[in-house]
């Protein structure tokens, strides 16, 4: 090169490296960011296979499109996925408040045990109770919304199909689809026959899905299937509408980002025990014309707001102080503008109400769940009993047992209102530390002592003597001596095998209640406790204070129990009796003490004119003197 | 007859002192002490107290209103302590006196606004922000009131200590 070429070389380097960077894109889909229209995109879509590759309706075989590559096109997947809804299985997400877990049911075994992936306190991991991802999937895949695959297993399962089943991917149409032919029950249905890789498609509008990776062979391989011995079985595949689809083989999705209730719903509802549901009111905020995600927000990361007291501490959403009871319904002086009134929220009066009821109360203590009875009352949900599933036991005895409203003081020293299960199950006790037991473990060493699968009653608990739980925990003991002594949870308490081999009640941490607290059903404010008197709390037979709490348990002996809710408030039940007779003499302490005020007002009053007339007699003397003067 | 009532006012006054004192712990206490609000055992104490002490600042605002109004002797202390007495004024009254009359009234005063900020609050009147407004009347006109209270029973004691 010469000279003139490296100077000119040189001036253009100069000049490009001057030029500014591009903006750093890298990473950022084409869906990440809104350009800020508030109308509807409409999604005229490919659907891509598993593989990425783009879907035809003939090709053979017809797969089902993937959700990670359909939607994931265009929107960061990975991001999506660390959100609230997809990332409890993840070691790094916070675990925020503590919520509903899972409650894995064995009915025979009299096992109802809350498990979950996040360290909530008094929920096991589901490893301990001898569910690998694999089964975990199975169990709970009609409501799970993480994805879960072969990179979950911490252990080699050998159990596991995930080659033929598929890995369960975030489903997004689950939220996102507003078709009204959206079906998640045929999700449900499909993760129940091992077809993870077929749910999603299963439960859209323009796809349907035969067939059962369940019944196939472990070698089965569903992208080169080969011909099935057995004529029965069935090979999963799927179909699609064709007349859904446009020329160039895309298809409208109708995706909303204001998402329908109805979506949410089908994780989130609720069925009192005798109550029927047209009998059941909605959330008032709903019946105000609210949608659930007016006020859970989320952005591209779905770091949804969960909307409880304090969550702005661990949530990565800038809403999380915004969009709670109090940021949408008190002005708060937090924020440099105001912020309260969202959605036309009103601000309640709370005429009445001593402030220290705000020091001891979250709001729904007093707004939230079912107005409290003299006896908790049992109710179901959509994750522990798969309510809006295909063939969802409507019995009200149906397990888990949850009863509510329970109202415990929290962590931050408030009181609310909790839905609440007791954990029984088998587990062993090392170093005052109970292990949950496989059921599975406890069925073969139970033998014949259990009932038999097909003696099980349809719901509920097969109640279990104290004769049979001895059996069990004898011949439990004679299993692993390392693991620690064989004990059974149930009730609240331990029961462990005592000297002559009795059955001894002993108390344990790890048996204790498992509450979650509640946010939902709202009710109006004129049916909040306290709207008619403060008798609604502070009375001697109030359910607040007094009301039963029921114990659930399996074991015989234990039927029946019910525990004080004082005993979950941390408060003295005699203080709490003597405090509320005290209202019966309010009225007494408000006539004494109006009373006495008129007295000493009166006094007040005629001896102010008593001086008003002294200075005017004094002023009258002064002029007479100075009138004299001149 | 008269005994009689010398020997109810003594009563209503022991009573009303024991209830200040109670009242003023109770109040008090937990706010300077535990740095909490009143609640629990020490609010059920604090409301069994409540209705007597009222009661008893009613019978002696009855009571004690004649004897410590003030009066012409009153006037000519003041006029001498402004430098103000005329000569052929006689009589003037005690210092310490007038301080308690002073005292007697200004409890009276102050009592107005404690009882009426806690009957109040008992009604659906006032929203948050009035409640918290009563309360704060409340623990003001309490502090006022104990501190004339106090006042008055020192002097009272130190004036029955001078005439022994």
């Amino acid at each position: 090169m010469t000279i003139k070429g490296f100077t000119y070389t040189a001036i253009l380097y100069c000049v490009i490296s001057a030029l500014p960077a591009p903006a750093d894109t890298s990473g950022i889909l084409i869906g990440d960011e809104s350009d800020g229209s508030r109308s509807n995109f409409v999604h005229q879509i490919d659907l891509l296979d598993e593989e990425g590759e783009k879907i035809f309706l003939d090709d053979e075989p017809l797969l089902p499109f993937s959700t990670r590559q359909t939607c994931g096109d265009c929107h960061s997947y990975d991001k999506i996925a660390t959100g609230w809804h997809f990332n409890a299985n993840r070691q790094t997400a916070s675990p925020g408040r503590i919520g509903q877990a899972w409650i894995y049911v064995h009915q025979i075994t009299g096992t109802q045990l809350p498990v979950s992936y996040r360290p909530w306190p008094g929920a096991f991991r589901p490893e301990q109770a001898g569910l690998t991802p694999w089964k975990f999937a199975q169990v709970f895949g009609r409501q799970m919304t993480y994805p879960m695959g072969q990179a979950d297993e911490s252990e080699p399962d050998f159990d596991a199909r995930w080659m033929v089943s598929g890995e369960v991917e975030i489903n997004c149409l689950a939220c996102h689809d507003a078709e009204p032919a959206h079906n998640h029950a045929e999700w449900a249905l499909q993760t129940a026959k091992q077809n993870f890789r077929w749910a999603a498609a299963a439960s859209c509008g323009f796809a349907s899905v035969a067939g059962s990776a369940g019944d196939m062979p472990d070698m089965y391989d569903p992208f080169m299937p080969p011909v099935l011995d057995d004529a029965r079985l069935i090979r999963p595949s799927v179909s699609y509408d064709r007349g859904r689809f446009d020329e160039k083989g895309g298809i409208f999705v109708d995706i909303a980002t204001k998402i329908p209730v109805e979506r949410c719903y089908f994780c989130h509802s609720n069925q009192d025990a005798g109550v029927e549901k047209w009998l059941s009111n909605e959330d008032v905020h709903l019946a105000a014309g609210l949608v659930c995600v007016d006020c859970h927000r989320n952005g591209l990361n779905h770091a949804i707001v969960r909307g409880y007291e304090g969550e702005a501490a661990t949530s990565k959403n800038p809403l999380a102080e915004v969009l709670s009871c109090e940021g949408c319904h008190l002005p708060g002086d937090s924020c440099s503008v105001p912020t309260s009134g969202n959605s036309a929220a009103p601000e309640p009066a709370h005429s009445g109400i001593p402030t220290v009821h705000f020091d001891k109360l979250t709001c729904t203590a007093c707004h939230s769940g079912p107005w409290p009875k003299q006896k908790t009352i049992r109710t179901k949900t959509s994750r522990a009993h798969g309510l809006g599933t295909y063939n969802s036991n409507k019995s009200e005895d149906a397990l888990p047992h949850i009863v509510y409203p329970v109202y415990i003081k929290q962590a931050d020293g408030k009181i609310a209102p909790h839905k609440v299960v007791w954990p029984a199950f088998w587990g062993w006790l090392k170093d005052g530390a109970v292990t949950p037991i496989a059921p599975e473990t406890v069925v073969s060493a139970a033998g014949e002592v259990l009932p038999q699968a097909r003696q099980a009653s349809l719901s509920g608990w097969r109640p279990l003597t104290d004769e049979q739980v001895v059996q069990i925990l004898t011949s439990l003991s004679s299993y692993d001596s390392d693991k620690g002594a064989p004990v059974y949870i149930c009730g609240g308490k331990m029961n462990r095998l005592g000297e002559a081999g009795r059955l001894i009640e002993q108390e344990n941490s790890g048996a204790g209640q498992y509450g979650w607290p509640i946010a939902h059903d709202v009710r109006p404010a004129q049916q909040s406790l306290g709207v008619r008197r403060c008798e609604d709390c502070h009375s001697t037979n109030a359910p607040f204070f007094f009301g039963q709490v029921e114990i659930d348990s399996p074991l015989q002996s234990q039927a029946g129990r019910v525990k004080l809710m004082t005993d979950f408030e941390d408060i003295d039940a005699f203080y709490a009796k003597a405090f509320a007779f005290s209202f019966v003499f309010r009225p007494w302490l408000k006539l004494v003490t109006i009373a006495c005020t008129t007295v000493v007002a009166a006094v007040l009053l005629l001896y102010a004119f008593k001086a008003l007339t002294c200075l005017a007699k004094v002023f009258a003397c002064q002029n007479n003197e100075t009138s004299r003067e001149y | 007859m008269i005994l009689k009532i010398d020997n109810l006012k003594k009563l209503a006054a022991c009573v009303w002192l024991i209830c200040l004192v109670v009242l003023s712990a109770t109040g008090f206490g937990p706010w300077l002490v535990l740095h909490k609000r009143l609640t629990g055992y020490w609010l059920m104490v604090h409301v069994t107290f409540a209705p007597v002490f009222a009661l008893c600042t009613a019978v002696l605002a009855v009571m004690y209103a004649h004897n410590l109004s003030f009066d012409k002797s009153d006037r000519l202390f003041l006029l001498r302590i402004f430098r103000r007495r005329k000569p052929y004024e006689e009589f003037v009254g005690n210092g310490s006196v007038i301080v308690m009359k002073v005292c007697f009234w200004l409890i009276c005063v102050s009592a107005l606004p404690l009882f009426l900020s806690s009957v109040l609050s008992m009604f659906p009147l006032f929203g948050t922000e009035g409640q918290e407004i009563m309360f704060q009347t409340h623990r003001y006109s309490a502090l006022l009131l104990s501190l004339f209270g106090i006042l008055y029973t020192y002097l009272l004691i130190r004036t029955l200590l001078q005439k022994r």
